[in-house]
């Protein structure tokens, strides 16, 4: 299997947000600002690829009858030591992320990359796909992240963009203000990005 | 049967490795960790006692004494400026909806409250999470407690009346607790 090929289906052709639709719980929930999407973003990639690699190295191992609950508790032990050094090193964020980091223990899109690719594959393209699909993530965290803190807050990193006469749409900042962002971002990734890279 | 036990024996396996590497990670973590929320501790306890200038942190069997009748306690600390008491700031545990909620208590020297923060906790996001987002909540604390408890109701305008935060009854029971637990060990050990 050709690298590239994986960082495309991650990123593009397969994206886990826009194209295959999950995670989107902490998607709509982190992404209220630039800094949480960044945050989020680093601490799944980190779990993906360590747990993709783990998994892909115990795979001849691991019987296929309770292959599910030992993924759950090698993706487990990845979300809490990401947890323990988050409080530890990155206070401020481990704060405003709160409960969705040990979330990531649930977030389909590990488990999924976990039990179709890693638990079939070898450990150097296991932990590629676990970037590249981690790397995909975050593309549309980011994205999804930096339309809402401009248009909810007014703001882009925390740094003000408009001056004091700017009236943020508080709405955007709300989940239901993500859903709608979400919604039109699927829309234009189908309509360019995806369809020119597939055709 | 026999391939149950072997199926049980690796998940045992796994979840054993599992567990070793995170004690490893935590005894690495934990240090920090204990140092920061000291630090912030800190912070809140001038933000309650803003002349507070020497901190005489209770050791030893001081702290155990009090802490044998009041198992909440956590630690204590005896306030001065420039010798003249402040009061006590008393930290104390108390279980909340989710996990354990840490309040520090500033007690007068009349056994009046000074002031309250929650240190952590980990209540639900938008409901218990207010006992730490509602500034109005910590604020309905002060000045209380001259009657040796408090007691939640409504927007906390009584006499020893705090603010009950509405959909969020065990985290501001939890809070409360660990207040009258405060003002408890206050009056009874700590007052002369």
């Amino acid at each position: 299997m050709k690298i590239s090929t994986l960082f495309k289906n991650g990123i593009i052709k397969e994206n886990p947000v826009l194209v295959q639709l999950i995670g989107i719980c902490s998607v709509l929930a982190i992404t209220n600002t630039v800094e949480n999407s960044l945050g989020m973003s680093a601490a799944v990639i980190a779990v993906l690829t360590l747990s993709n690699i783990v998994i892909s190295l115990m795979r001849k191992f691991i019987p296929a009858k309770i292959r599910i609950p030992i993924f759950i508790v090698v993706i487990a032990t990845f979300v809490t030591m990401v947890q323990m050094f988050m409080n530890a090193y990155a206070q401020p964020l481990y704060k405003s992320l709160g409960i969705f980091i040990p979330l990531i223990v649930v977030n389909c899109l590990i488990l999924a990359r976990a039990e179709s690719f890693a638990s079939k594959n070898g450990v150097f393209v296991s932990a590629m796909d676990g970037i590249a699909m981690g790397l995909g993530y975050s593309v549309a965290v980011v994205a999804l992240g930096t339309v809402r803190e401009i248009l909810g807050s007014g703001s882009f990193l925390g740094m003000s963009l408009f001056g004091e006469s700017f009236q943020p749409i508080s709405l955007f900042v709300a989940p239901a203000g993500a859903f709608i962002v979400l919604g039109l971002l699927i829309g234009l990734f189908n309509a360019f990005v995806k369809k020119r890279i597939t055709d | 049967m026999n391939e149950t036990i072997k199926l049980g024996l690796v998940l045992l396996l796994v979840t054993a490795v599992a567990g070793g590497v995170l004690a490893g990670v935590n005894s690495l973590t934990a240090p920090v960790i204990a140092e920061r929320e000291n630090q912030e501790k800190f912070a809140s306890l001038l933000e309650i006692f803003t002349d507070a200038n020497e901190f005489i942190e209770f050791e030893g069997s001081d702290l155990a004494n009090i802490q044998s009748s009041y198992p909440s306690v956590v630690s204590i600390t005896e306030l001065k400026d420039e010798g003249a008491d402040l009061g006590y700031a008393i930290t104390t545990r108390t279980g909340g909806y989710a996990g354990d909620v840490t309040t520090l208590v500033g007690i007068n020297t009349d056994g009046t409250i000074a002031g309250i923060k929650v240190l952590v906790m980990t209540e639900t996001a938008g409901l218990g999470s207010r006992i730490v987002d509602d500034p109005a909540f910590a604020a309905s604390f002060a000045g209380k407690g001259a009657g040796g408890s408090v007691t939640p109701a409504g927007a906390g305008a009584g006499d020893n009346e705090v603010m009950m935060l509405s959909g969020a009854t065990v985290s501001t029971n939890a809070v409360v607790k660990g207040v009258n637990d405060a003002l408890s060990a206050f009056s009874n050990s700590l007052a002369n």
